[in-house]
């Protein structure tokens, strides 16, 4: 059984990966608008580990102090919304829109994570799709606000699939030693 | 958090794109920074496109390996023709150019072809399936700059809209935001062409009922505006409609450069700076005046 913090160190970097890869020649363009939104599962992957496993970057960044009791919460809101905007970078997208996305995801996660811990796999699936879908929704919004850009069913394709992807990092997490019940 | 989201957001949006200045603005230090924030994470994050390309690259070095002798023979007869062929367009463009020269010199006006361009390979593309943007393995450190024009070896690729110190973000001509002043090669008549997302068709809208265009017709960039380099082939005319009760036409163009083939594309020093980020009506706007006398 590996350690949740190996889990994380690579998988968040393959889901950067992921997130920019693009299809063969040969693939279809629609198959653009369903791909799963490997870097939110990522997030949420992580966030539900953050407090067994904080990683090296983490204790670089917020080096431990005298008493840790409340600051894993804000330390790792701010470290989620540093990871946005390294994000908005890599998707050429608003400065600060992901790092929305990111910060409201992870309060949410953070702040009811004892509730969390008790889902099935279903109902975290469940929780995934509409997390995405409303994220998306967003992301949609501000893009076309900013860049005019037009409405389509992206949002509901990509929680669709990212829903359907979530049970590759469920499996993940069960295999770590840090493994979130029903996740 | 979400109160600084929404401040770097607005602030970023306020930052005009490449393609839709009309007239060459001058940031403000607010967005001088956001731009300078931007260029450091494409910088940060560039290697994750170099490592999503990677495979496509591994493919192409083991079929490289693979190629048999008599493929590779085939191979360089052909570039050995092509070769030929250009060598003989060359003879014939030094002589025109010079005499193109010549009579400028006559005429008092200023040379127009651009003098350097450089070779770029393309690196990424970008994840929103709405957007026509590429990314290229050039940057500052390469001389790149934001409003640069973009051309392969077919026709106008589109235009650097965001760089950083080793790679820039290229907004296609396809792209629903971009548009280009442009003239009919056969008749000189001056249009935009713009772009309506996805496929790889430009539009030529609201041409008035008598402007002369037919089907066929090569649609080449006008240079004004100064944003791209006068006469390089932007597509061909394939098909002409008018929406009933409008008295005016549109024209659908087929892009000459193959925008989702190529591998390598060309990037062209055309001058002067242009300090923003565009959205690229740029080109149709006060500083035609100045390209219009130079024409």
């Amino acid at each position: 059984m590996r350690s949740g913090g190996f889990t994380v160190l690579w998988l968040i970097p393959f889901s950067l990966v992921l997130g920019v890869a693009r299809p063969p020649s040969f693939a279809p363009d629609w198959l653009l608008f369903w791909r799963p939104q490997w870097i939110l599962l990522a997030l949420v992957f992580w966030v539900l580990h953050l407090g067994v496993f904080r990683g090296v970057l983490f204790r670089a960044l917020f080096p431990r102090g005298r008493s840790d009791d409340g600051t894993l919460f804000r330390r790792g809101m701010a470290l989620v919304w540093l990871s946005g905007l390294v994000v908005d970078g890599l998707l050429a997208e608003p400065l600060g829109l992901n790092g929305a996305i990111f910060a409201t995801i992870a309060f949410y996660l953070m702040r009811f994570r004892d509730r969390l811990a008790l889902q099935t796999l279903l109902q975290r699936m469940v929780m995934i799709f509409l997390m995405v879908f409303i994220a998306e929704v967003f992301r949609a919004f501000v893009l076309n606000l900013l860049y005019g850009q037009p409405w389509v069913l992206q949002p509901l394709t990509v929680a669709l699939t990212s829903m359907l992807a979530w049970p590759i990092y469920a499996r993940l997490s069960d295999r770590t030693s840090s493994g979130v019940r029903g996740s | 958090m979400l109160v600084a989201s929404l401040g770097l957001m607005t602030i970023d949006g306020s930052v005009p794109r490449a393609d839709k200045v009309s007239t060459v603005s001058v940031p403000t230090p607010l967005q001088s920074a956001v731009i300078n924030v931007r260029s450091g994470l494409l910088t940060l994050t560039s290697p994750v496109f170099a490592i999503a390309e990677a495979p496509y690259r591994f493919s192409g070095f083991v079929s490289d390996i693979g190629a048999d002798r008599s493929s590779l023979l085939r191979q360089r007869d052909q570039l050995e023709s092509q070769l030929l062929l250009l060598q003989q367009q060359q003879q014939r463009f030094t002589y025109l150019q010079q005499e193109n020269t010549r009579l400028r010199q006559l005429l008092g006006s200023k040379a127009q072809l651009p003098s350097e361009v450089t070779i770029a390979e393309i690196i990424g593309v970008s994840p929103n399936p709405q957007r026509a943007e590429l990314l290229l393995d050039k940057g500052q450190q390469d001389g790149v700059i934001r409003g640069q024009a973009v051309v392969d070896a077919q026709g106008v690729f589109g235009q650097v809209i965001e760089v950083s110190t080793d790679s820039s973000w290229v907004l296609l001509i396809t792209d629903r935001d971009h548009a280009i002043p442009v003239r009919n090669s056969r008749t000189g008549v001056r249009m935009i062409l713009g772009g309506i997302g996805g496929a790889e068709a430009l539009v030529l809208e609201d041409l008035p009922a008598s402007t002369d265009v037919l089907s066929g017709d090569v649609i080449e960039t006008s240079g004004l505006g100064g944003r791209f380099p006068v006469g390089y082939p932007v597509g061909v005319v394939t098909s002409l409609g008018s929406v009933q009760g409008s008295p005016y036409l549109s024209a659908s163009v087929k892009p000459s450069a193959a925008l989702s083939k190529v591998g390598h594309v060309l990037i062209i020093a055309n001058g002067s700076p242009q300090p923003v980020r565009s959205k690229a009506l740029s080109d149709s706007g006060d500083s035609l005046t100045n390209k219009q006398a130079d024409n």
